[in-house]
């Protein structure tokens, strides 16, 4: 009888329990064949009678199929129309050179006319009531300078109180350059209306020349103004503040697209799309304060699970559609104003809420959720899962095309504060925000 | 010879007023092969509300793409096609996966494979739907639509290795449920 050393034992011992296996599997296999035989024989032609309340289903459901497809061609041509719009920004951008705008800048100066000073220092213009206020405590310190400024057509901005409440004959706006011999058509006309006036006081002068200017792009004004006459109850015709309350804080209105390259980990990537309306206030020359609404489409591919959240789907990837809500407050400061362009840079947060969720597991992968977990908050989803804050940040230009209208260019970056969704998924965002911006 | 010229002209002016999307000839291709199709969808679904699932969703993809149909070929033979892709994307969504011990299936006897040959279409057909979707779609593209494991691993996104396992899983486990289900009857 062969010894063989231990070692050699155990190998010989592994080497027949696998060929034990092999043999059994082979063995089983060669039973089981019947099996195939018997399930094909009874299911290959296997048929059903037709039942007519299927055929309804199948209806209802090609009708919500050509629905479906139609919004996907509405959706397409939305795409195709941000895409068109985007080139168009790129072309007003640098391959177009626009007129100078008609209307002066603030920087620029009011022009002078050679009118006689009035008499009195009783005129009324426009100006913004905070101005007046202040001037009108310059007034109290300082009541030799007034007299200095007398015939200075910005002695509008030093204005004595009294004018405030004295009332407006006629106002009226118009080209940026004003003649001289405009101003004394003008006057000759409103003269002749108001004849009565001029009896009054024939010596004074009622035609004022005042350049308006807000901090922002105002059109030169020309105000006819009547004397404090003599008798005039000023209260009882108070004209109001010709500027309105509300350009103390001029609001904008911006509609905007982007195209989103969206990341959530490394490995996974996928252009996605934006489009909103935003609103943002003037708080002063520099800045804006800056909120809105925007949808976001997010489609990400084959984005690997959290390892540490779910150890067991380590080599499943999923694919995620997710239809996101924005509302973002920015705060936005312009670096430099100029003729026509307006570098700027804009930070804030965004508040994102998935309202649409759908995910597709790869590689064998199964939900480890149910669908109501996974579902978006219009589908009855948690509102804490679907909803996570961003840090953005931006750097844009924008270019004036018209006195009210500007095109701009914005690329942002977003970094997720939170993850999204029962899978916390973390969604990293870069925009090429594009759009165009009024003021009202 | 004239009736199969008619017939494939009958056929043919379906399929040209399927590509017009219209209603009565989609209610036509529908109703003509119902049977068969729901009984391949059957095969491939947990429950008989999936196979219809299953069987509208290829229908739909039928009536999407009824223009890329070649007229000469079997329109039976394309749309079974399309019915099996779609039990595939079904078997995607909710497949669900298994690790059973191999060793289950080492007790398999002589007399259970005699009778499982005792039982009913609808037994078997019961007992497939049973399986767990891996399982059922491996053994129906194996051992009802023929595919080879190759194919089989592609399709199912899985390994060959896996293919194969599952396939013997698939049997044993159909042997088991229809041994006890003969059992009991």
């Amino acid at each position: 009888m062969t010894r063989y050393p231990k070692k050699r034992v155990h190998e010989l011992t592994d080497i027949r329990i696998t060929s034990t296996r092999i043999n059994k599997i082979k063995i089983m296999e060669n039973r089981l064949e019947n099996i195939d035989s018997i399930v094909k024989d009874a299911l290959h032609n296997i048929e059903f009678p037709y039942q007519a309340a299927d055929w309804e289903a199948m209806e209802s459901r090609i009708e919500n199929d050509a629905f479906l497809r139609t919004r996907l061609y509405w959706l397409k041509g939305g795409e195709l129309l941000m895409m068109l719009l985007a080139f168009w920004v790129l072309f007003q951008f640098f391959g177009m050179t626009y007129p100078q705008q008609p209307v002066p800048r603030m920087e620029s100066q009011p022009q002078k006319l050679n009118i006689p000073p009035p008499a009195k220092k009783n005129h009324i213009v426009p100006p913004r009531k905070e101005d007046v206020l202040r001037e009108n405590e310059e007034e109290e310190t300082e009541p030799e300078q007034e007299e200095n400024e007398a015939d200075d057509l910005h002695f509008a901005q030093k204005m004595p109180v009294e004018a405030v409440s004295a009332p407006v004959v006629e106002s009226e706006i118009l080209p940026e350059v004003v003649t001289q011999q405009e101003v004394e058509e003008l006057l000759a006309t409103v003269m002749n209306d108001n004849s009565d006036i001029e009896e009054k006081n024939e010596e004074t002068p009622i035609v004022e020349h005042i350049g308006s200017f807000s901090e922002r792009i105002l059109p030169t004004k020309l105000v006819l103004l009547d004397n404090k006459i003599e008798g005039f109850a000023a209260d009882e015709t108070v004209v109001e503040d010709p500027v309105p309350a509300g350009r103390k804080f001029p609001m904008n209105f911006s509609i905007v697209a982007s195209p989103d390259m969206n990341t959530a980990k490394s490995s996974s990537y996928r252009m996605g799309m934006s489009l909103g309306g935003f609103t943002s206030v003037e708080l002063s020359d520099k800045w804006q304060l800056q909120t809105g609404l925007a949808y976001s489409g997010k489609f990400l591919h084959d984005l690997p699970m959290d390892e540490e959240r779910f150890p067991n789907m380590a080599d499943v990837t999923k694919d995620m559609n997710m239809h996101v809500a924005e509302i973002p407050l920015h705060l936005q400061y312009t670096i430099k104003k100029s003729t026509n362009w307006r570098p700027y840079v804009t930070a804030g947060v965004t508040a994102n809420v998935a309202m649409f969720a759908d995910y597709n597991f790869n590689n064998g992968g199964e939900s480890p959720f149910d669908n109501k977990r996974e579902a978006g908050v219009f589908e009855g989803g948690r509102l804490g899962d679907n909803v996570y804050a961003t840090a953005d940040i931006g750097l844009g230009l924008e270019r004036q095309l018209d006195k009210n209208l500007h095109l701009f260019i914005q690329p942002t970056v977003k970094f997720a504060l939170d993850d999204v969704g029962a899978h916390h998924d973390r969604i990293n965002t870069f925009s090429l925000v594009m759009g165009a911006r009024t003021t009202l | 010879m004239e009736v199969a010229l008619k017939l494939r002209k009958e056929e043919q002016t379906l399929i040209e007023a399927c590509e017009k999307q219209e209603r009565w000839a989609q209610q036509k291709l529908y109703e003509t092969h119902y049977s068969a199709m729901i009984g391949v969808c059957m095969r491939y679904a947990g429950n008989a509300d999936d196979a219809r699932d299953i069987l509208h969703e290829g229908f739909i993809k039928v009536f999407r793409n009824i223009a890329k149909y070649k007229p000469g070929t079997s329109l039976k033979a394309w749309i079974h096609r399309i019915m099996v892709n779609a039990s595939i994307d079904y078997y995607r969504k909710q497949q669900r996966r298994r690790t059973e011990d191999i060793e289950e299936a080492y007790g398999v006897s002589s007399t259970e494979t005699d009778a499982v040959s005792r039982c009913s279409e609808q037994e078997i057909l019961a007992a497939v739907q049973r399986l767990s979707p891996v399982y059922r779609t491996v053994f129906n593209l194996y051992v009802i639509e023929g595919y080879p494991h190759k194919d089989i691993a592609k399709m199912l996104g899985i390994t060959e290795s896996t293919s194969r396992s599952n396939l013997l899983k698939a049997r044993v486990k159909l042997q088991n449920m229809l041994a006890s289900e003969f059992r009991d009857s």
